[in-house]
This record gives C-alpha cells, structure tokens and sequence, in this order.
C-alpha cells in the first residue's frame, strides 16, 4: 500500500505539470518577461534595448510596489491573420495599461504612482489588438503596471498572460462543470438538511448538508474570478476565504467520516487536522500548496477512517472506501487543477458514495427499529396470551363450575377475582412498565383465584417493597405462575409467597427477591418432559425479554430451587427505571 | 366398577368425582383420585381398574407419555383436559373418550352411555394401537392389522405380514376405539372387513369367510347376516 501511494505521488509529480500547462488559457501564454520598476514611455517601444532588464517568472509577486514595466517578446506564425480577431488577455494583482508593438491598446484601472493616484483594475482584462497590428512576425507586449493594492503577504501576481484569438478565452468555459454541480449540492444540503431537523439524533446527516452547503461556498469562491470582474484588491480577501472554506471542506468530511463510522479518537484526530491546516495556511507560501495540503490530508485522513471501519466489517465501510479513492485518484491525478476545475465532480462522486453509506445505515436504523416493534408486538401478545391460556382458564372454569355448584356464594367470589386478574392483565397491555403496586395487586388477585383452584389459602407477603417503583407488565405475575405450575399446595392449607426489595448502591439498583414455598405434597420427582420444559422456558424467556426492553444489558435473574423444596428468584434492575420513551436507533448501539 | 381420577387440580378432582358418582349407570366399587403420575403408578400397579379419567397436563408435565402407557392397558381411558388440540392426538393411540374443560353432568353422562352402549360409540377410530413389547411402548398402525383373535383375556393383533403382537384389552375394549372397517365376526374374531373374500356356506350351518390371504376364520352364527350385509355393500 504504501508503495501504491508512492508510485500515485510518482505520477502525480510527473503528470501535474503538463496538465497545469494544458489548464492554463489560450495558445500563446507567457511565463516569463523582464521586468523592470520605474516608469519611462519609451519602455512601450518595439525596439527598446531591454537586455539588462532582469528576467523574471511573472507569476511571482515583484518584491516592491510602485510603478514597473513587463515586456514580453511575442512571435506568430504565418497562419496568424486567420485568428483574427485576437485580443491580449490579462489577469494580474494591478492597474494596468497595455502596449502591443509600442501602440496603447487599452486599460484596465488607472496606473498611478501613489496608491491614491491609482485606479484599481480588475482581475482579468482583455485587449483588442488592432487587425493591421497582428501579423506573422516578432511583435513586443510591453504592460505599465502600479499594483500598491497588493497584498504584502501575497506570492501570486500574474495569473495570466495569453496573445490570440478570442474565442480560445476558456476561463468561463472551466467554470461552468464546477458550477453545475453546485445545483447537486445544494439540493443535498436541502435534502438531508431537512431529514436533520426532522432527526436531529442522525449528526452525519447534518454534518453531510454542511459539507455540501460549504463545498457549493468554495466552488462559488472558485468561480468568482470568472463570473464577477472584481477589482485585483480583492483577490486575496477571495483566495483567504477559499484557503478558509478549503480547510472547513477538510474538517467536515473528516467529521462526517469520523461520525459515520464511530471511529475511535475523533476530537484527536479532527483536532489534529485543524493544526495542520492552520499551519498550512500560516507557513505555505502560495494558497494553491496550501490547498493542495489541504485536500491531501482530508481525503487521505477520510480515506484512512472509512478504510479502518471496511475493515472493520463496519455497514457502508466499503462504499465510502469507494467515493473517496475516486476523489483521491482526481486529486492526485490533476495535481493544482483539482482545486480550481476537477474537486468538485471528484466530490460529487465521493458524496454519492457517503450519501450511499447513509443509506445502507438508514436500512439498517430501519430494520432494527422493526426488529424492536416485532419483539413490542410479540410480548404483547405474549401477555394477551397469559389470559386465555387454555391451561388457566379452563382449569378456573371448571373449578368455578365447581364452586358455583357447591357453595354459590363463594363461587361468585371465585368469579370476581378471575374477572380481576384478567382486568388488571388487560390493564398493563400495551405497557413496558407499570407500577410495583400495579403489579402486586394483580399477583393477589392472581393468588386468590389459585387459592380457591387448589382450595388452599395463597398469600403474598412484602418486605420493603417500594410500590410506585416501576417494573416491567406481568414479570412477578409469571414467576407466581411458575412456581405453582411445579409445585402443589395440599387443600386446606395455607402458603406464604414473599417478595422482599432491597436498594443496592452503586450503581443504585432495586434487587427483588421472590421466595416460593415448598409444597408439602411436592411433585414426583420425574423429569419433565418437553412440553413442561417449553412452558418453564416460555415463562422465563418472557421475564428475560421483558427485562432486556426497559434495562438493556443492565438486569440479572437467577432462579435456583431451596433446599426444603421451593424456590427463590433474584432480579436486579435499575432503580430509576422510568417509562420515558425510548428511541430504537439509540438504544441500539 | 373401579375408577381412577388423576387430576392435580384438587377443584377439578373433586368435581369430577363428585359428577361421576352422579352419572355413572353402574355401581362404583371404588374411586380414587391420584394428583400426579407417581400416585397414578402406585394405584395401577395394585390392582386392575376399569376406567381411567386422565388430565394431560399434570404440574406442568406433559401427561401423553402416561397416556401411551395406559392405552397399552385393558382399562378404558377418558382424557380430560384444558388443550382441546391434543384430542386428535388423544383419539389417534385409542383413548375411549375425551372430556374438554370446562364440563359438565351431562358430558360425562355422554361418556358413561358410550361405555356401556355400543351403538352410541361416536369417536373417530384409533389410527393406531399401543402395545407393550419386551418393557417397551410401541405403536403398531391400525391400517396394518388384518384381524384380531381373541386370547383369554387378552388379544392378539395379526398384522398384514402374518406378524403378531398381544394387547392387554379385550376384544371388545378394542372393538370399543377401533374404526368401523374393522367387525366382530365370532366370540374370538375381529376382521378388517375390506380383506375379506367372500363368506362360504357349509354343512350343519357353520360358516366361514375366506381373505385375501386366503386364510379362512369362522362366522359366528349370530353374526352371520351383518357380515353379509356388509359384504353385500348395505
């Protein structure tokens, strides 16, 4: 891998200047010239002796402010009337007036020998070159220039300098693919932006809208020098504020990736970033490196993480993996091009492969959210079923039947305690967790209807019970339930179930402990058969799953039989279960 | 008569003995109730009852292993229970009955009058019978046995290969749970009536029929105009 990234870097190195040399405008641009301050009129003649003129690359900032001459030797083929018209285009930090062959062809600003003489230009002018002027031949451009509106701190000077025809002016031309993106973008900003405002849980949407809000910023700054002929005082308040949205872009995809993916570190990691973009924007002399710096550690950093999480195994690891390598590949295979024409499709690619990663993580917030409405629905009905029961409720029939034939009146008794323990069952349907009290009154009702089914007195004692704590529907019901399924209570004889709370202290948890009597005729002591073991395991599994809904990972039982025969049953929950809502998608995790 | 209840629902013991001694046509010698399958073993290792009432679920125990064991008895057994689903079951190792709770005088009376009133029989048939075979239960089809003889108190089934097993029930118990393709011809011959042949005629008015197989069983004379009924197709 690291041998990859080196042979990229190889390429990069080697390909970007050539296509730096294709990006730049026209077919006759120009590098480098003499340069010479002060100022004579007879600097603008064809013929003038410059040779002791320093030559200079034109795109670095002269070292002072103030009045200087360019002169630029110019020659064109045979086949230069057929270009005709052909203009002088210019884009440099100053006021300019422009001389072709000695002749004035225009200006641009007024050139002036104190900053309040001078007129600013604006960053870019084009100049018709007269038709009789532009034949085959050697021909001299000379430029007057004052640029004191010049930043001190800045190393850029003149962007561009190109002799020929007009309509090979392609700086509009290379402004209009980033900006038909921006109708992409921001129509994700409005996208996910609502779907933060609408789940504002879900950060990486928020984080995406803002990384689209602010690359659609940085390609507007981007295109500003071809849609708006700003004075050249103000291109560096641009290239600051594209150094500033460059970094901004860095940060929230590594925030974005970062969120996505829960990786480790975040605050280091984006903390980190922001150093080294602050340094890079301090010490690089040059925006373009600066940005260049930039892009490389955002996508590589990106990169990085959404690597670590596909191999991680994490959901979508892969297709952000995907969207970033296209948008790294484009850096490094455009080189300073990237900032100015290809990081734009490049991000659009790469947001379609975050935007994918979103999705595949909404499924699965989707499926879980089902997956927990199931397992809602299923103890539902598990609790509904606790009332028809074929095995209670026909066994109460019958001894009801039984009773009302007997001893009417105690029939009747029967009768209205049945009808409460199916009202109070009813009453907890549909609820994650009820009241203590709730729950004891109906564990009595419960008891009372066993007591006249076994003809036996079943009581419930409570030893330090908190009653308006909450617990989960019908748990203590079924552990009742449990208990009298595998143990008989002879007629005639009373048995004492006792429920006792103590509060534990950190973490301050409720533990419950429920003592089942030993019946004195206990059950042969055959082993159940599968049928039983289903029904104990039914009774159980519910409590558990109950357990797990309102304190996930955060409850135990234990179940253990005594040693005169019955049996004691151990909860822990937390003591401040409340019925606050609970959100799937955060308790999930 | 000798009648078990085993009932771990005291309320649900009490009253079906108390509806038993209500209904019952025929003078109850003894009636026990056991409320659970160890008691159960105890009351049926001493001595031989005539009528078993059995709740499936017993302390949370499954009672159809019980029930396979004592529908290889030569007592009847009447199921009663909650889980009005295993009666397909219950019917299928040919139980003589069973008894959905809630009930009431009258279903019981419905059992009694069964019992002892072979016309009003009204179950489905057992589709299989459970014998006792060297210690171990085992469930031979009814549409693999041929014809049942008679053994003393017991009853020897005679399957399709010629194969045979014994059954603790007497004839008529099994008469009592098997389906109708299956006729009493004689004291100590049951027949599948869709493997008999024909039906022959012979001296001094003894008759035969003859099966597939070829084998030929005696006719009991009593019995001689319904077996021809039934040949002919009425």
């Amino acid at each position: 891998m690291p041998r990859l990234v080196l042979l990229l870097l190889a390429i990069w190195v080697g390909v970007s200047p050539a296509l730096e040399g294709r990006a730049q405008d026209g077919p006759h641009p120009v590098w480098e010239g003499r340069v010479q301050f002060g100022d004579d009129p007879a600097w603008a003649a064809p013929d003038y002796n410059d040779h002791d003129w320093p030559t200079r690359r034109l795109y670095l900032a002269p070292d002072t402010t103030g009045i200087h001459w360019i002169r630029v030797p110019v020659a064109l083929g045979e086949t230069a009337a057929q270009a005709l018209p052909a203009r002088v285009e210019l884009a440099v930090l100053a006021a300019s007036e422009v001389y072709w062959d000695g002749v004035r062809i225009g200006s641009n600003g007024r050139v002036g020998r104190t900053p309040a003489e001078e007129v600013q230009g604006t960053i870019h002018a084009t100049f018709h070159i007269p038709d009789s002027l532009y034949t085959p031949g050697k021909h001299a451009i000379a430029l007057r220039l004052s640029n004191h509106a010049m930043p001190r701190d800045f190393s850029y000077y003149l962007y561009s300098l190109n002799v020929g025809p007009y309509k090979t002016c392609t700086l509009q031309a290379r402004t209009l693919l980033p900006l038909l993106f921006v109708g992409g973008f921001l129509f994700i900003v409005v996208y996910c932006g609502i779907l933060f405002i609408l789940n504002p849980k879900r950060r990486a949407l928020g984080m995406l809208a803002l990384f689209c809000l602010v690359v659609s910023l940085l390609i507007g700054a981007e295109s500003l020098r071809a849609l708006v002929n700003y004075t050249y005082g103000w291109h560096a308040v641009r290239v600051h504020a594209i150094t500033g949205l460059t970094a901004a872009v860095g940060l929230l995809l590594l925030a974005f990736v970062a969120e996505q993916f829960d990786a480790p570190h975040q605050g280091t990691v984006l903390a980190g970033s922001g150093l080294a973009f602050a340094a890079l924007a301090a010490f690089v002399p040059g925006a373009d490196y600066a940005v260049m710096g930039m892009y490389v550690i955002a996508l590589g950093g990106a990169l990085a993480i959404a690597g670590w999480a596909a191999w991680r195994g994490r959901r979508g690891g892969w297709m952000a993996v995907g969207g970033l390598t296209i948008g790294f590949l484009v850096l490094v295979g455009t080189g300073f091009g990237f900032a100015s024409s290809y990081f734009s499709p490049a991000f659009a690619a790469l947001v379609v492969g975050l935007l994918a990663t979103l999705a595949v993580q909404a499924h699965r917030d989707t499926e879980r959210r089902r997956t927990a409405q199931l397992r809602e629905t299923r103890l539902e009905l598990e609790l509904l079923k606790r009332q028809i029961q074929p095995h209670f409720l026909m066994n109460t029939i019958t001894a009801a039947m039984e009773w009302i034939e007997a001893e009417p009146a105690e029939g009747s008794r029967f009768l209205g305690a049945l009808a409460a323990v199916l009202r109070r069952l009813g009453e907890m349907s549909g609820k994650r967790l009820v009241r203590v009290r709730q729950e004891l009154d109906l564990c009595r009702s419960y008891l009372e209807v066993m007591s006249y089914r076994v003809d036996a007195a079943l009581t419930l004692d409570t030893r330090g019970v908190d009653p308006e704590a909450w617990m989960p529907p019908a748990i203590l019901h079924t552990l009742l339930e449990n208990g009298l399924t595998h143990n008989s209570y002879p007629a005639g004889h009373a048995a004492v179930f006792v429920l006792a709370e103590e509060r534990l202290e950190n973490p301050d948890r409720r533990r419950y402990t429920l003592t089942t009597p030993p019946g004195t005729s206990a059950p042969p002591n055959t082993s159940p058969t599968n049928g039983a073991a289903r029904n104990e395991g039914t009774g159980l599994r519910y409590v558990r799953t109950r357990l797990e809904e309102v304190a996930p990972g955060a409850w135990t039982l234990r179940s253990t039989p005594d040693a005169g025969g019955g049996w004691t049953t151990v909860i822990e929950v937390p003591a401040d279960l409340s019925p606050a809502p609970v959100n799937p998608t955060s308790s999930a995790h | 008569m000798y009648i078990l209840i085993v009932e771990d629902e005291p309320m649900v013991a009490r009253r079906l003995r108390r509806l038993i001694g209500e209904v019952c046509p025929q003078p109850i010698a003894r009636l026990d109730v056991a409320n659970n399958l160890a008691a159960a073993r105890d009351h049926l290792a001493g001595r031989e009852i005539d009528l078993l009432f059995l709740d499936l679920n017993l302390n949370g125990h499954d009672g159809f292993a019980a029930l396979e064991d004592s529908a290889t008895r030569a007592f009847h057994t009447v199921i009663v229970s909650a889980h009005t689903d295993r009666a397909i079951d219950a019917f299928e190792v040919g139980v003589f009955d069973f008894i959905s709770k809630p009930f009431d005088a009258a279903r019981l009376q419905t059992t009694f009058d069964r019992l002892f009133d072979a016309d009003r029989r009204a179950n489905p048939g057992a589709t299989h019978l459970v014998v006792q075979k060297s210690g171990r239960i085992e469930r031979v089809p009814v549409a693999d046995i041929v014809r049942i003889e008679g053994a003393g108190s017991y009853a020897r089934l005679v399957r399709r290969d010629g194969s045979t097993e014994l059954h603790t029930k007497s004839l008529k118990r099994l008469m009592d749970v098997l389906p109708p393709v299956f006729e009493r011809i004689h004291r100590s011959h049951v027949v599948r009536m869709d493997v008999v042949e024909a039906l022959g005629v012979h001296e001094g008015s003894r008759y035969d029929v003859t099966l597939r197989s070829g084998e030929t069983l005696p006719v009991g004379r009593t019995r001689v105009e319904h077996v021809r009924d039934r040949l002919s197709g009425e």
